[in-house]
């Protein structure tokens, strides 16, 4: 999911000249990833949906700041999370994220026992709720870098901080999970 | 492959369990036909529910003043570090030059004269702060203008601003809430802190000496208060709970 460069390096250069259609679809191309940043900032569907429309319109109206030689995703993606930031400014409470229930399975796997979905969805519940135990810093960079699926270096300039510092948090944040999971007795070796 | 490679694979796994929100099918129509309009005034008035919620507050503020038994109570819900604030104005040269925050010094210098240890945000997630501030009380102030993540709150260009001072005991500071405005308590670097957010309020402060002094924010922005070994912290920024708490984790003894 590293984005369409060349395809959005073109739609940028005809909404830049006031193309609105080629800006419409740039949305379209970018509008689920974006969805999902201000998801795991807000944790409410309406109120990411809402959000993210107002990034949008945010961004085609800072088109002139944006330099075309940079991937137009992780731009984006700021100006996503800095308005989902805004917004929950008055917040102090986190919803949790919201998870399917066990018996709806998503892998569609003919062959998986009642049993075995159960331990996969207490591991599932147990993983989640470790993750969204570490500190902020630590947990930024694991839902960005494996949640979301974004490479380093965009998980990096979304949240502003250096490749390395992704790095070293992702390793520690790994390190602690995996000790977490460890010292439970209903972790999968 | 890393040697948390498994681990890597389970969580990203997880992405498929969440119910993530999907894009409506007219999300794109409904960009572009905002971006085709003329750049209209967003419909929410929060100028006019600012000016009015300072309004209230100044009235609510007399009336606290005049009511010990109103005041004790609210000392008694939100028990916190001492605070200082200065009166607003438009900033002049140095950002936060117009906020009498104290004499302009350099970062080294107000960490030398400081009578407790200062403490400034470190690693390449954060900027030097923009300005650094040394009142004759000997408190110290860093300020910090506005950004893509953290703007600037109103006309100040200042999106952050973190003071400190020693204190040699905690005092009570009471607060006016807005309308607007909510406080929570919470954990800050393992001590009890105050979490106050949204906007505007005026704090009503009873120092040691039990002298009340009242002194109103001029950035319109959320503050977290703190006292952890013997210094007294106060962030104020324009960004949530979670920017403020991510500051905090940051700090470290100024060098």
């Amino acid at each position: 999911m590293e984005g369409r460069p060349l395809e959005d390096r073109d739609l940028i250069a005809r909404a830049k000249n006031g193309d609105k259609t080629a800006f419409g679809e740039l949305v379209r191309v970018h509008q689920g990833m974006a969805l999902r940043v201000a998801y795991l900032v807000l944790r409410d569907h309406a109120e990411a949906e809402d959000v993210t429309q107002d990034a949008f319109v945010k961004a085609y109206r800072s088109l002139h700041r944006f330099r075309a030689e940079e991937p137009f995703r992780p731009w984006l993606l700021k100006i996503v999370r800095n308005e989902s930031l805004n917004r929950s400014r008055s917040r102090v409470r986190r919803e949790r994220l919201a998870v399917r229930v066990a018996n709806d399975p998503v892998s569609g796997d003919a062959a998986s026992s009642p049993e075995t979905e159960l331990l996969a969805g207490e591991r599932r519940d147990l993983l989640l709720g470790l993750i969204e135990g570490l500190p902020l810093r630590y947990r930024e960079v694991v839902v960005h870098r494996y949640l979301l699926g974004l490479p380093e270096r965009e998980t990096a300039q979304v949240l502003r901080i250096p490749v390395g510092t992704v790095k070293s948090r992702a390793s520690r944040a790994l390190e602690r999970l995996r000790r977490d999971l460890a010292g439970r007795p209903e972790a999968i070796p | 492959m890393t040697r948390h490679a498994n681990l890597e694979f389970d969580i990203a796994g997880l992405s498929e369990s969440i119910v993530w929100p999907q894009p409506p099918p007219d999300l794109a129509d409904k960009v572009v036909a905002r971006i085709a309009s003329p750049d209209r005034p967003r419909p929410r008035t929060a100028r006019f529910r600012v000016a009015t919620a300072v309004a209230i507050l100044l009235v609510v503020t007399v009336a606290m003043l005049i009511s010990p038994a109103t005041r004790q109570a609210v000392a008694d819900l939100l028990q916190a570090a001492g605070v200082r604030i200065g009166l607003g104005s438009e900033p002049a040269g140095e950002l936060g030059a117009g906020l009498d925050l104290g004499t302009p010094v350099s970062l080294d210098a107000a960490a030398h004269a400081a009578g407790f240890t200062l403490r400034v945000p470190a690693g390449h997630a954060h900027r030097p702060p923009d300005s650094v501030f040394l009142a004759r009380s000997g408190e110290v102030t860093l300020a910090w203008s506005g950004d893509d993540l953290l703007p600037a709150a109103g006309s100040t260009g200042i999106a952050v601003l973190l003071t400190q001072h020693a204190a040699s005991e905690p005092f009570y500071a009471e607060k006016v809430i807005g309308p607007e405005t909510g406080v929570s308590r919470v954990t800050v670097e393992g001590e009890s802190g105050l979490w106050v957010a949204g906007a505007p309020h005026t704090f009503t402060l009873l120092d040691p000496d039990g002298w009340v002094v009242v002194e109103t924010t001029r950035l319109a922005a959320n503050v977290l208060l703190w006292q952890v070994d013997g210094v007294s912290h106060r962030l104020e920024i324009t960004g949530d709970l979670e920017d403020a708490l991510s500051w905090v984790a940051s700090l470290e003894e100024a060098s």
